[in-house]
């Protein structure tokens, strides 16, 4: 990640040996992150607060053993992101079918930005409008990079892919986000 | 000059995502999650206490080796009855 948190090894540590104050420190540190992460991905407040959850109910049952200097953040959107992806699944969810009613309750579930409001600039609600419309595999690349920070590697090995596909995918992303910002 | 005013869209496309406002849970619902993960958190902590079928499976190991053993008494003491009768 861009702001890597030097202290997450051993936070970690400290969590494995039973430490509640490391975990709610972590807690503290990437509840907002992993929420906006999953609201974004995934467009409803509800769906969003059940799968943070179960995210962090994960962390507090087994807390994962990562290599040294290792930063926690890609673990947990990797878990946050296969969550979102179980769910799909045990719902049959059709992106396709769904797109728009997605786009609909995620253009609603997102509050306004109070500076946003005061300035009158559509910019925002206009990126978040064609996020929703991005089919997943791409809103996913670009919500761990260009949102969570991730690196392109790292955001690569939390998708699984080689790092020469998920840099065509960002890229595509970003082309066509670009391109429904420019028509919305 | 279309073209260079899309590649300027592209650019800002991962600034504007990082500048956007951090969405969070509601107060009342991070409060119950993290009420929920600690609990969770301490019962992992806890060592494990021996299960139901553990002290069945210990139960049933006594009751097998003290009946085993009487039964092996029970045939000891019939063979040497057996062999008493038979010496007179």
């Amino acid at each position: 990640m861009r702001d890597d948190r030097a202290c997450d090894p051993e936070l970690l540590a400290r969590l494995r040996q039973g430490d509640e104050e490391a975990f709610s420190e972590l807690y503290a540190a990437y509840r907002a992150r992993l929420f906006t992460f999953l609201l974004r991905l995934g467009g409803r407040r509800d769906l969003a607060e059940d799968l943070c959850q179960e995210l962090w109910l994960r962390l507090a049952a087994r807390p994962p053993v990562l290599q040294q200097d290792m930063p926690l953040g890609p673990w947990l959107y990797r878990v946050a992101r296969n969550l979102y992806i179980s769910y799909l699944r045990s719902r049959e969810y059709d992106e396709n079918r769904t797109a728009e009613l997605t786009a609909i309750q995620f253009l609603s579930s997102l509050q306004p930005d109070p500076l946003e409001e005061l300035s009158g600039n559509e910019m925002q609600h206009c990126l978040q409008a064609a996020l929703a419309q991005l089919p997943l595999p791409y809103r996913e690349c670009l919500l761990l990079v260009s949102g969570a920070g991730l690196t392109a590697q790292q955001a690569a090995d939390v998708l699984d892919l080689p790092a020469p596909t998920f840099r065509k995918r960002l890229s595509r992303a970003r082309e066509m986000l670009a391109k429904w910002m420019r028509l919305g | 000059m279309a073209e260079d005013d899309d590649r300027l869209t592209e650019r800002h496309i991962d600034v504007l995502l990082a500048s956007t406002q951090l969405q969070d849970l509601d107060p009342a619902a991070a409060k119950r999650i993290e009420a929920v993960c600690l609990a969770q958190f301490r019962r992992r902590r806890r060592p494990p206490l021996p299960s139901r079928a553990f002290l069945v499976g210990v139960l049933e190991a006594t009751l097998a080796v003290l009946l085993g053993g009487s039964y092996l008494l029970w045939n000891l003491g019939r063979a040497l009855v057996i062999y008493g009768v038979h010496l007179r």
